[in-house]
């Protein structure tokens, strides 16, 4: 295939330089063409000189007249003249005309050798036009004016009366002697002209090869060219789009030198300096900034410029600039520099913050009231919970106050009055009514039942109000505890974590108890932690009230809740509070923090959402696992042993 | 130059029943006519110039014996070549020419003569720049005027380049013209019987033709003897 290429451009080459010899040639021929258009004619006036110079007149005696060579030159001279003129001027560059031409050069020579009496120098105009005819550079030409010379040689030696022609004397072939000259020259000639011509060959073949080369070239100019023009086009776009992206751009944009002066700057820059770019061109970057902020622009200029370059390499700080009527603006400057060249060159972003610092602000105060909310949220969540166990109390208190009531309803006091009664009506014959009367004998014996009765009553009531002051100390521990809690800040104070857990489980045993949950506590025997009382009892109420929950749905007897306190490392605890109840499904297990989350009918979704935010707080970790759904959970409740060391951290869980 | 412009118009063979071509016909393009015309016109102009050149002059004969009433001298030792020139008829340069190429070759077998012939009523002046000329041309020849052609007549010459060779004992050796034709230089059969009569002192039997400006009006009656100047 590549051959096949090859050979076709060869062969094209090889056309193109025969079309540039032609080409060469046709020039060659036209440029001898409008010689001879000049010499022809010079020539014809030439002979026409030549005869009036050497016969002016012929005589008779002494009679004159214009010598018929005037006539000649004048007539013979023009017509030999006419007809290559004119093809030289109309016609230049033909092959016809190169032999008219040629055979009217001849013709010439031979006319101005008549003309001057066929004088042996005027013979050289023969060998002069045959080196003028080797302009043309086409032998063939030399072919007819050889012929021409001959032939007027021949004739001339032919025809004229005393010719020597045919006469076999010293010099009978002399025309021949004369042509032989010429065939001399020629020779030379032509082998000049061929030597020119394979010069025009090389010459054309090393042209062609020129052009087929600069035509590659200039295709691949051309095509680079495209290529480069697409790029430059796809560039202005790029340019034109990163223009109004930086016009657009909300920060303020500029550029700056190695000597911190303003090179340019953005729409938006303008606006948050009040300045126009035409008016800050050229000034010091440090005008734009307040003192501080001039430090920290020139010490990011240094410490840039000093390094070696880095294309990430940025220097962010945030300082304030001067707006144009003196105020400061909050800003966060981002400097970096833009190329790797010397000197260097910096682009500056710089963004307004003080939106976003007022945002903080509002935020942290939002945090604030979100902290107390959860605060009081978990409050709630465990007054909830001791509302409910001091309920489940006073289910017992009911159940005492029912028992008492109805015992006191159904006592034998009653009765015992009716046997007053009868005593009351029997005062004056009590031993009669007791001794004879059917009803009065009857009567001893039923107060004695009486008596008894009342005093089984009596014992009763009174184990019955035990229960019932023991049930009302258990609500005034449950809401003693409660209300140890109540008011308590965050502050962190040394706790037995012990205590606090069975505080919790305190608040919480009343429900626990009733529906015959089985709590089940180890722990290892940890120090005194430095953690906010306040927080832990709230996490530990609200994880547990949970897993109480869990484990009533769980729809088995067996209702068990495990809580186990480990050390966890050196400064950490971990509480794991396990439970055999509903358990967790998987997709809820990522929100079971969320606030509002809740799976139970009369759930708010508040108490897990505050235990999470207070782990948080207390630089603790409360995490949920489960199996899924019927299969248990357990929360994990990972605290540092020493809280005041923790950073205060705000957010949600 | 002929154009060949060949036609396909087809031509049904009964024959073969196969189209056959027409013959090309020859069409002569205005460019070869004009090249004929040209060619033509040439051929015209040389055939006036041979004509000119190959007519020869007036031609009279040559005393066989050296005339005992010319005045010229006669060189009794050994031949006495004769030219009559015009003296302004051009063609004389070309009989000088060929006279001057014998003369080198020949000029101790001969005395040489010129006469420059003053036609009848011509004076002087006529005929001096062309003594003068002629003798510096040639020096080794005797140049002297012709009063009125007189010793032209004597001798029969008509014609300018008219030349006659004697020999010593005064009989008529050559007579006639040297040049090849009127006013052309160069090698001729006649200049070559000259040289070879000189040489041999044997008479050329053929008749010479003399190509050069008439001597005399053909009206001269000085052409049949010599007119005395008044």
């Amino acid at each position: 295939m590549l051959s096949a290429v090859n050979a076709t451009s060869a062969t094209a080459m090889h056309d193109r330089a025969e079309e540039l010899f032609r080409a060469h040639q046709r020039d060659i021929s036209r440029r001898a063409d409008r010689l001879f258009a000049v010499l022809l004619p010079l020539e014809w006036l030439a002979c026409v000189a030549a005869a009036i110079w050497i016969s002016p007149l012929t005589w008779v005696g002494l009679n004159s007249q214009t010598h018929p060579h005037v006539w000649t030159a004048l007539l013979l001279g023009g017509a030999i003249v006419s007809l290559p003129l004119y093809m030289a001027l109309r016609h230049s560059g033909t092959a016809l005309t190169r032999h008219v031409v040629a055979v009217g050069q001849m013709l010439m020579s031979g006319l101005l050798i008549h003309l001057t009496g066929g004088r042996i120098e005027t013979h050289f105009h023969v060998f002069g036009s045959l080196a003028f005819l080797a302009f043309y550079r086409d032998w063939r030409i030399l072919l007819p004016a050889t012929a021409v010379v001959a032939a007027d040689h021949f004739l001339r030696g032919m025809f004229w009366p005393e010719s020597v022609f045919g006469v076999l004397v010293a010099s009978p072939w002399r025309w021949l002697e004369h042509a032989g000259w010429v065939l001399f020259e020629d020779t030379f000639l032509i082998i000049a002209i061929r030597q020119s011509r394979l010069e025009m060959g090389d010459m054309a073949r090393q042209r062609a090869e020129l052009e087929a080369t600069q035509q590659v070239i200039e295709a691949k100019v051309i095509e680079r060219t495209n290529a480069l023009s697409a790029v430059q086009l796809r560039l202005r776009e790029s340019e034109g789009r990163l223009r109004a992206t930086i016009e657009c751009a909300g920060d303020g944009i500029l550029t700056i030198d190695g000597q911190g002066r303003i090179e340019s700057l953005n729409g938006a820059a303008e606006r948050m300096f009040g300045r126009v770019a035409a008016e800050l061109a050229g000034r010091s970057a440090d005008e734009l900034f307040d003192e501080s902020g001039r430090a920290v622009l020139q010490a990011a200029i240094r410490a840039l410029r000093d390094a070696p370059y880095n294309p990430s390499a940025a220097e962010r700080h945030e300082t304030a600039v001067a707006r144009s009527d003196g105020t400061p603006l909050p800003v966060e400057l981002n400097l970096s520099r833009m190329t790797a060249q010397e000197p260097p060159t910096f682009i500056a972003v710089v963004h307004d913050i003080s939106q976003r610092r007022q945002a903080a602000r509002q935020l942290e105060e939002l945090q604030k009231q979100h902290l107390e909310v959860a605060r009081r949220i978990g409050m709630a969540e465990i007054a909830t919970s001791v509302l409910h166990n001091v309920g489940n109390v006073l289910n017992s208190v009911n159940v005492a106050a029912s028992v008492i009531n109805d015992k006191v309803r159904k006592s034998a006091t009653a009765d015992l009055g009716r046997a007053i009664g009868l005593l009351e009506l029997h005062r004056d014959d009590v031993a009669e009514y007791i001794a004879r009367d059917e009803q009065g004998k009857h009567l001893p014996g039923f107060i004695v039942e009486v008596g008894r009765k009342l005093a089984a009553d009596e014992e009763e009531i009174l184990a019955e109000v035990v229960a019932l002051t023991k049930n009302i100390d258990h609500i005034k521990d449950i809401v003693t505890v409660q209300q140890s809690y109540v008011g308590m800040s965050g502050t962190v104070e040394k706790v037995s974590l012990e205590e606090l857990i069975q505080d919790a489980i305190r608040i919480n045993s009343a429900s626990l108890g009733r529906h015959e949950v089985e709590v089940v506590y180890v722990a290892d025997e940890l120090p005194e932690a430095l953690v906010s009382r306040q927080k832990f009892l709230q996490v530990v109420v609200n994880v547990l009230s949970n897993a109480k929950y869990a484990v009533m749905q769980n729809g088995r007897n067996e209702r068990r809740i495990d809580i186990e306190l480990r050390k966890e490392g050196a400064d950490r605890a971990r509480l794991e509070i396990r439970d055999n109840g509903i358990g967790i499904a998987p997709e809820n297990l990522t929100r079971i923090f969320a606030h509002g989350f809740t799976t139970r009918k009369e759930g708010h979704g508040f108490g897990l959402h505050s235990a999470a935010n207070l782990a948080q707080e207390m630089g603790a970790e409360l995490s949920a696992h489960s199996d899924g759904v019927g299969r248990g959970a357990k929360f994990v409740f990972s605290f540092p042993l020493d809280a005041s060391q923790q950073p205060l951290t705000v957010g949600t869980a | 130059m002929i154009e060949l412009k060949g036609t396909h118009a087809a031509t049904g063979s009964a024959d073969t029943g196969l189209t056959q071509p027409v013959a090309p016909r020859v069409a002569l393009t205005p460019r070869v006519a004009l090249l004929a015309a040209w060619l033509a016109a040439l051929a015209a102009g040389y055939a006036a110039i041979s004509r000119f050149e190959g007519t020869p002059g007036a031609q009279r004969a040559a005393p066989a014996i050296w005339p005992s009433a010319s005045e010229l001298p006669r060189d009794s030792t050994r031949p006495t070549l004769l030219m009559f020139v015009h003296p302004r008829c051009p063609c004389t340069a070309a009989s000088l020419q060929v006279l001057t190429e014998i003369l080198n070759r020949k000029s101790d077998e001969c005395s040489a003569l010129i006469l420059v012939v003053s036609p009848p009523g011509a004076d002087e002046s006529f005929a001096a720049e062309s003594l003068s000329h002629i003798a510096a041309e040639l020096p080794s020849a005797d140049v002297r005027p012709d009063a009125d052609g007189a010793e032209a007549v004597r001798f029969g010459a008509a014609t300018s380049g008219q030349s006659l060779a004697y020999s010593a004992d005064g009989r008529l050796l050559f007579a006639g013209g040297i040049t090849p034709a009127r006013g052309q230089q160069g090698e001729s059969a006649s200049a070559t019987a000259l040289a070879a009569a000189l040489l041999s002192g044997r008479a050329d039997a053929a008749g010479r033709r003399a190509f050069g400006c008439p001597l005399f009006d053909e009206s001269s009656s000085c052409l049949e003897q010599p007119c005395s100047r008044q």
